[in-house]
């Protein structure tokens, strides 16, 4: 074969993860339906098809990070920077889980001003909280609390639960050097990396966003910490 | 009106190529409380669903498999006037592709819905669409009637009530001030975005502004910036492209345009500016290419001109002498063969007829055949004597024949005397053309609109392609026509000249609007 004619093997990734997605897309929507038909009649289906939605769901997150990282690869990232509000974009990451939660028993309280509004991609910074949401949902004992303020000239969003804390290893990621995380950790640790990426694609001027874990929430367990400029 | 009843009196229309997908929105559709549901699995039936029901709220993927994608039926519904202003298009895709974003700088749908989502998600995204529409309204409904100063009274109505939609008012705003011609009052709405975050419409909307003050190494800069962040955004590499070419540097303009064409071949438009850069900037293999293109990409379609035919021919004749060996007989035959096909097609028109006689001759000058091209000469001499209102495209040929060929025009009189009536004579000069277009635009701020006029034209005789400067002439010209109520020869042959430039802006620009009114104002004047 000459060179020429060779398939570069990410582009061909790239496009099976696309029509991967729209696969999960159908069994997604059909594990909906289903959901929506058995809710009442029969309990303990109904949390069969939680889990089964969760996990097709978490499949879905991990092949839109792909994508994204596809695309950072291939220096074709460009942001779609717009102004939103904060209570649209919370509101709708829980509507999102609502089945989960549901099943898993957690309250969830969110608190954000009405009027706080910030320049964000909607949907990487979308991608990037549900991942960490789900994961607080999947540690949390029973609570979780998300809070959105403006400090200074950022934006800072927590997620926290009254879970056990992240475990030293996941602490370190968020601060080593991007080229040390190790991605055979598994999947968190993809999850992080690409949050990482996402938070630094934005900036204001000099000013770049980042992430942070750390144990020191007011719930007891961990706490995320998402800063935009 | 309370939240459950609220879709059950608006229409929806879902367009998906796939069955499963549409079927399963049209489910969701329903549980909201959702009526009448209309399904397409393409652009061209969404908009023939579309055009009978105005449906409120259009559900549209991006992937529409062959033909048109949703972001193009969109712009489509948008530049034919179609889409109500007030009705909800949302965007839904398998994922946020970065491409996305390009094509929607401007013409962005009302929100992006990624798959999969639930009824709930889907019900959010409404229910919050639904109510700054509402908020919206008042400008949205002057939108509709294309009632762009009332529009802009209404956003700044919204502003000052402190809207929670403020960059949505501005937006609309600086577009309506773009589509106005208001230049200098849109590049401040622009800056003042800017000055908050660098926001790529607004950068887009800004530079825009200094293509039409003239401005061009700021909006080239402005461009540049655009890409950088946004390597698909491929209206920013078409106006780079036009702010460079006028500076006269075409090659640049040329070399934007190819970039352009790598992210989206789809537009005969851009072709069609590609071979005219080149063939400025003397790359004739780029410019026969590009021709030629436009001419078979257009085939069968209303957007391929006259003019598309004359150019391809004219390219391919030109480039003859250039070419050595091989490439020599291939430009011949392909010559030849294209040169038949076009008489045939164009029998009936005579006008065509005399055009491609004209080139005839061209072609045998450039095969060095004396003989022959004096008889074509007289043959077209005769053929002009029968001709009363010569029409835009042989006009052009003649002025083309004129400049290329300056010899052969003068071998007949009445030739050399037609090409005298009816075509204008053009110096082009870039640089001339920018100091005359920034002069005239400040005399029309000092309201001298005599020597604006005077100006824009000797701008417009330097750079007979400037839209911008063609667009401005008009504007003056007609203004003048209006308070004097007198018209002469002279000015309706530039007037002619103006819109033969200007009906190459592509519809999805905001000059488009400009270009109708004054296109209306000829209307009734003349």
């Amino acid at each position: 074969m000459t060179e020429h004619n060779q398939v570069d093997f990410s582009t061909v990734l790239a496009s099976a993860v696309h029509d991967m997605k729209n696969s999960l897309c159908m069994l997604i929507q059909s594990i909906d339906t289903l959901s929506a038909n058995v809710a009442d009649k029969d309990p303990q289906e109904a949390e069969e098809l939680a889990r089964l939605h969760y996990e097709a769901a978490r499949l879905n997150t991990n092949l839109l990070q792909l994508l994204s990282l596809y695309r950072v690869e291939k220096n074709q990232l460009p942001l779609n920077i717009e102004s939103h509000y904060l209570d649209d974009v919370i509101e709708e990451l829980v509507a999102k889980n609502e089945l989960y939660i549901e099943n898993l028993g957690i309250q969830v309280s969110i608190e954000i001003e009405e009027e706080l509004h910030w320049y964000m991609d909607v949907d990487l910074i979308s991608n990037l909280l549900n991942d960490i949401f789900i994961n607080a949902l999947r540690y949390s004992k029973n609570k979780i609390l998300i809070t959105a303020v403006q400090d200074n000239d950022n934006l800072v969003v927590h997620i926290e639960d009254n879970g056990d804390g992240y475990p030293q290893s996941m602490l370190d990621i968020t601060v080593m050097p991007m080229q040390d995380v190790n991605l055979n950790a598994g999947r968190t640790g993809l999850g992080l990396y690409f949050a990482r990426l996402i938070a630094g694609a934005h900036h204001n001027g000099d000013k770049v966003g980042a992430i942070k874990l750390a144990n020191n929430s007011r719930l007891g367990g961990s706490c995320f910490t998402l800063t935009l400029p | 009106m309370n939240d459950l009843n609220r879709y059950t009196n608006l229409k929806f229309l879902v367009i998906d190529d796939f069955a499963d997908f549409r079927s399963s929105i049209r489910d969701m559709i329903t549980a909201l409380g959702g009526k009448h549901i209309d399904l397409a699995p393409d652009a061209q039936r969404a908009l023939a669903l579309y055009k009978a029901h105005r449906h409120h709220i259009i559900l549209c993927d991006y992937n529409l498999g062959e033909g048109k994608d949703g972001q193009q039926l969109l712009e489509e519904l948008n530049y034919r006037e179609i889409l109500r202003k007030d009705s909800i298009f949302v965007m839904v895709t398998a994922e946020t592709s970065s491409k996305l974003v390009m094509g929607a700088l401007e013409y962005s749908p009302d929100d992006y819905l990624t798959k999969p989502f639930t009824k709930q998600t889907l019900k959010t995204r409404l229910d919050r669409i639904y109510q700054r529409k509402q908020v919206l309204k008042p400008i949205l409904l002057e939108l509709n009637r294309h009632n762009y100063q009332k529009a802009i009274s209404a956003s700044n109505q919204l502003i000052s009530n402190k809207c929670k939609y403020l960059i949505s008012c501005l937006k609309m705003k600086g577009d309506c001030l773009l589509r106005l011609g208001q230049y200098k009052q849109a590049a401040n709405i622009y800056q003042q975005i800017l000055d908050n975050r660098a926001l790529l419409w607004a950068l887009m909307g800004l530079a825009k502004c200094e293509v039409e003050l003239a401005e061009y190494e700021n909006a080239i800069e402005h461009f540049h910036q655009i890409i950088e962040a946004n390597p698909f955004a491929v209206e920013a590499f078409d106006h780079k492209a036009e702010a460079f070419a006028a500076l006269g540097e075409y090659h640049q303009a040329e070399l934007a345009l190819k970039l352009a064409l790598k992210i989206s071949d789809k537009s005969i438009n851009r072709y069609r500016r590609l071979g005219f850069y080149a063939e400025k900037s003397k790359h004739y293999s780029t410019m026969v290419d590009a021709y030629r293109l436009t001419v078979h990409k257009g085939k069968n379609s209303i957007a391929l001109k006259e003019e598309d035919v004359l150019h391809y021919l004219n390219a391919l004749c030109f480039a003859l002498p250039h070419a050595k060996g091989k490439m020599s007989v291939q430009l011949n035959d392909e010559f030849s063969k294209e040169l038949l096909s076009f008489q045939k097609h164009y029998a009936n028109e005579p006008q065509m007829c005399i055009a491609f006689k004209l080139i005839k001759a061209q072609y045998y000058q450039a095969m060095n055949k004396p003989e022959t091209v004096t008889a074509a000469i007289s043959e077209i001499s005769q053929d002009f004597t029968q001709q009363t209102a010569i029409r835009g495209f042989l006009r052009d040929q003649l002025s083309y024949f004129q400049s290329h060929y300056p010899n052969l025009a003068q071998m007949s009189a009445n030739l050399k005397l037609t090409i005298k009536q009816q075509c204008l004579i053009t110096n082009e000069d870039a640089h001339r053309a920018a100091e005359y277009h920034q002069k005239g635009l400040k005399l029309i701020e000092q309201k001298d609109m005599n020597h604006a006029i005077a100006a824009f034209k000797q701008g417009f005789l330097a750079a007979s392609s400037n839209i911008s400067l063609a667009l401005g002439l008009m504007a003056s010209l007609l203004k003048q026509f209006e308070q004097s109520g007198q018209t002469n020869e002279q000015d309706i042959q530039v007037l002619e000249l103006c819109v033969r430039t200007a009906k190459n802006i592509d519809p999805a620009d905001q000059r488009y609007t400009l270009f109708r009114q004054h296109l209306k104002t000829i209307r009734t004047l003349l």
